[in-house]
């Protein structure tokens, strides 16, 4: 019965170990993003043609909607749909440019990132972290990991919303975004 | 402590598409566990194994085309459950190079069966090497003291012919990358 007791302490501590990623409301870690950065990317992110990395503070948008995905992920790959769409809400529904999307591929090199945008036609900019450097800045979550976040005044980050996991239903999901996003301050 | 350590290890085991990408812990693996049996330029071992879908599938039936072998450690585990999906997208690409993937690990078909429904189904063969057991992987001599697989990659050429040999560290997923440089580099 110890025993039992022991082994479900250990793993209540090992879940809250995991649970520490990122949380909504909370100030979030600036992430520095390198990559191949084209021209349509950089326009779309206001990044001055010049630029070869960047901080997410760096942004024109003070509305940064992040995907941390993996092109091995299959619920990634599921949710691909989903995030197009909302890229499109964002376009058509006057959101630009005080909110932009990115993705950031854990663990995924820089050809597997443009394999991945190839493969499903994907307009949001991708960036890879095959060292999982950015990944493990969030709290080495699981993926798709979603984040809105909302640029302060003084350039740091804050969390407006966190999901871990796939989309179950794709218009409340793209619903909520877009009301985060109209109604921050 | 035995429980625990089972414990341990599966909740570490979970697929990271359900929670965190954090793979087993490398010092609990050796990177590389087994000696290779196989060399480029020899003919691969002929096999016979039972596929997911209840089939009896054969390297030797797959003469006339390229083949991605891909030796997994184990069903359920982060890294494992990270890979074969990526190649599922990806057969397309391997097409091009007139290359077929074919999966094998040494679990046996229901628990095979599981983990592939969960993660959404696989449109290339998985094959257990289950009984006699990693029979398959000892022949490529890619079998782990363990009992698991490595993670192992063979390119094999249209007449059989092995032509690449990429053994990771159990622990890492190959880049995308070398696969297709591999199969850029196949003869004509």
């Amino acid at each position: 019965m110890k025993r039992l007791a022991r082994t479900t302490a250990l793993i209540a501590t090992l879940c809250l170990l995991f649970a520490a990623a990122a949380q909504a409301s909370e100030p979030f870690p600036d992430l520095n993003i390198s990559g191949t950065l084209t021209a349509d990317d950089k326009a779309y992110l206001g990044l001055a043609p010049e630029t070869e990395s960047f901080a997410l503070s760096d942004l024109e948008a003070d509305l940064i909607f992040v995907e941390v995905f993996s092109m091995y992920c299959p619920v990634c790959q599921r949710d691909v749909p989903v995030i197009e769409d909302l890229y499109y809400a964002v376009e058509d529904q006057g959101y630009r440019p005080g909110l932009a999307l990115l993705g950031i591929g854990a663990g995924n090199s820089q050809y597997e990132v443009d394999f991945y945008k190839k493969k499903y036609g994907i307009r949001m900019p991708l960036f890879p972290d095959a060292d999982y450097v950015n990944h493990k800045k969030v709290g080495s979550v699981g993926t798709p990991f979603y984040l809105l976040l909302k640029k302060e005044a003084d350039g740091t980050l804050t969390t407006l919303f966190v999901q871990e996991g796939g989309v179950q239903d794709k218009d409340a999901f793209i619903k909520k975004i877009l009301k985060l996003a109209a109604t921050a301050d | 402590m035995r429980v625990t350590t089972l414990l341990l290890a599966l909740f570490l085991l979970l697929p990271s598409t359900a929670l965190a990408l954090d793979t087993f812990p490398a010092e609990e693996m050796e990177p590389v566990d087994s000696k290779l049996k196989v060399a480029v330029g020899d003919t691969a071992p002929d096999f016979a194994l039972t596929s997911t879908e209840g089939k009896t599938v054969r390297l030797s039936d797959y003469r006339g085309r390229n083949v991605l072998l891909s030796f997994v450690p184990a069903s359920w585990t982060p890294v494992c459950s990270d890979q074969w999906p990526g190649y599922n997208i990806a057969l397309e690409l391997f097409a091009q190079f007139d290359a077929d993937v074919i999966g094998i690990n040494v679990d046996n078909t229901p628990t095979q069966w599981a983990w592939e429904r969960a993660m959404g189904g696989l449109d290339f063969p998985v094959l257990s090497d289950f009984w006699p057991h990693g029979a398959v992987a000892d022949s490529f001599g890619v079998l782990r003291s363990d009992g698991m697989s490595e993670r192992a990659l063979f390119l094999i050429d249209k007449q059989g012919v092995i032509r690449w040999i990429h053994v990771s560290d159990v622990n890492t997923r190959p880049d995308l990358a070398i696969i297709v440089k591999a199969l850029e580099a196949l003869p004509e």
